[in-house]
């Protein structure tokens, strides 16, 4: 019975170190490739390990180019868009799960709908849209776009998740004579913190993610973010890239961080958002 | 099942309060999908091609017809249906696997699940980027590691099989964490009583999975499935940041040949046409996917 159990333990760590070696793997390699100096990139084989590490990759993106304006204009469009998105989204599931008005079940099943359809597909009639409200080249009409793509799923997460609360104290408060408005501002928002938690985390990532929208919408330099600048990167010099993977890093970096703080709610809030819906 | 109970209660309230809560998010919504939606529809119906507007007219449905014969349009779709059934088979396989990895409690584990879930966090383009990098010919790590066993160098990217085994690669690794945790959480839900009853049966481990756990994930299992069916199909930034949907369209897949379409060459109509059957396609698989849920019992729409 020992020996089984010794046995299965080793089994369990092999399984899990091939998972991690491939799922972690890029990763290292990211980091890597961004602590080597430019000539050491073009070795033949390449080294695993940098024979003489150095920060210069990131101290050259920090002086030169525009990585710190495209890492701000990230980290203000994914804020904002989180912002305005979890408010709306939370209202609208509040709605969904309590009131049972007419229509509500086509409207919810349109959401899931739209959930699914690709952003790219509406690139074109959206540019139009943009174009025509003086949008393009705005943090704005970008903010707009990235809040639209994250609301279905940010609905169907809040509705899942207020469906699961149960309602009598929110009855109590009404009967009280809070109003619909007053129940939820005194009694709703204060016990959905966890699900607004996931709702944030799940808008903010979607934001961080977004690039197809955010190529085409903004076209000036000063208002281009991560994904864009480092996909622009790629055309701009022979690709150096140490360079590139530095940036990289720069912005995977302010997800993992993310992650570590809200892991759990992160894990439950996304299964309970899918599986339960 | 809460709010069907409350009905009574809720009914006697003010239905305009409803509408007042949802208004933010249909406006939002008909603004920037309802309204595009539209457009494309209208767009669909005609012939107009940026450059050329002297062309301009409607044509009904004759779009729709040239889309049916359209052997690029052939080519992508057979592109897609090989990209996104290997990509969710293997996340499908892998991830079952990662689940049964994940639940078991182990000391020390908690890294294990940290770094399976790192993917997830590499935004998308950025994931591609590195692939790429690591993908490269003859500086790429990916040679190296081959060349170490005794393979030959391979120009990954530059050739239809091996780019095409790339995207799918990239895309497994990207969406694998989250097709774990989906299973995790289905995993999660069989009663500890049900394993532990078939163990005092005699049931070994594999016994165990085959007969008691994979019937019971199944309803997990086929939600899951669709719902990485949908995003898979979806998955344009992988495709466009790694290959561009080349080499000569090896790669190319419905949506990045919208976009090659309405970008490229500025054919407005024509990819209005492809998408609006794009749409088409995802809401049949979508009602399929609502159906599950409901299914369930556990989703209301």
């Amino acid at each position: 019975m020992r020996l089984r159990r010794i046995f299965f333990t080793i089994s369990w760590w092999v399984a899990a170190i091939l998972f991690v070696a491939f799922l972690a793997f890029p990763v290292l390699w990211m980091l890597s490739t961004s602590l080597k100096p430019s000539g050491e990139i073009f070795h033949i084989p390449p080294t695993w390990i940098p024979e003489h590490p150095t920060l210069h990759s990131f101290t050259t993106l920090w002086q030169k180019g525009n990585f710190l304006r495209y890492l701000g204009n990230s980290i203000l469009v994914a804020l904002a868009t989180t912002g305005i998105a979890v408010v709306v989204a939370s209202m609208a599931g509040y709605a969904f799960a309590r009131l049972p008005f007419v229509g509500r079940k086509s409207v919810l099943f349109g959401i899931l709908a739209a959930q699914m359809i690709p952003g790219v597909l509406f690139l074109l009639p959206i540019f139009m849209l943009m174009k025509q409200l003086g949008l393009l080249n705005s943090y704005l009409g970008l903010i707009l776009a990235n809040v639209t793509f994250a609301l279905p799923f940010a609905i169907w997460m809040m509705y899942g998740f207020y469906k699961h609360i149960p309602a009598e104290i929110e009855e109590a408060a009404w009967v009280d004579g809070a109003g619909f408005g007053g129940t939820y501002f005194r009694v709703v928002l204060p016990m959905g913190r966890p699900g607004l938690l996931s709702c944030a985390i799940f808008c903010f990532l979607s934001s961080w993610d977004e690039f197809v929208f955010a190529l085409a919408l903004n076209t000036r330099d000063e208002l281009r973010t991560m994904p864009v600048g480092l996909y622009n990167f790629v055309g701009q010099y022979g690709i150096e890239w140490n360079y590139l993977m530095a940036g990289a890093l720069l912005v995977t970096i302010p997800a993992m961080i993310f992650f570590a703080l809200f892991q759990k709610q992160i894990l439950s809030g996304f299964a309970a958002g899918a599986v339960k819906g | 099942m809460r709010p069907r109970k409350l009905t009574r209660f809720w009914r006697n309230r003010t239905n305009a309060s409803a509408y007042l809560f949802l208004a933010p998010a249909l406006l939002i919504l008909g603004l920037v999908i309802l309204y595009p939606l539209l457009n494309t529809l209208w767009l669909s119906f005609q012939h107009k091609v940026l450059i050329r507007p002297d062309q301009d007219s409607f044509v009904g449905l004759q779009n729709y017809a040239k889309v049916l014969a359209d052997p690029d349009v052939r080519a992508a779709a057979s592109h897609t249906i090989l990209f996104t059934l290997c990509s969710v088979g293997m996340k499908v396989v892998l991830g079952m696997l990662g689940a049964l990895l994940l639940n078991v409690k182990m000391r020390g584990a908690g890294w294990v699940r940290t770094l399976y879930m790192l993917p997830w966090l590499v935004p998308s383009v950025v994931a591609s980027l590195v692939w790429r990098w690591i993908f490269n010919d003859p500086f790429g790590i990916a040679n190296t590691l081959l060349q170490s066993f005794g393979g030959p160098a391979v120009n990954w990217l530059g050739q239809d099989t091996t780019a095409m085994f790339a995207v799918i690669l990239v895309d497994i690794w990207r969406g694998l964490p989250l097709m774990t945790l989906l299973l995790l959480a289905g995993l999660q839900m069989i009663p500890r009583e049900t394993l532990e009853a078939a163990m005092i049966d005699g049931a070994h481990a594999g016994q165990r999975f085959w007969r008691v756990v994979l019937p019971m994930m199944r309803p997990t299992l086929i939600m899951a499935g669709t719902l990485s069916l949908i995003g898979t199909f979806n998955s344009f930034n992988i495709v466009y940041v790694m290959t561009g949907g080349g080499p000569a369209h090896a790669t190319e897949i419905l949506v990045t040949y919208v976009f090659r379409l309405a970008f490229q060459k500025f054919n407005f109509g024509y990819a209005g046409t492809l998408a609006v059957w794009i749409i088409v396609l995802l809401t049949i698989l979508t009602g399929i996917y609502n159906r599950l849920l409901r299914e369930r019992g556990e989703g209301d729409a």
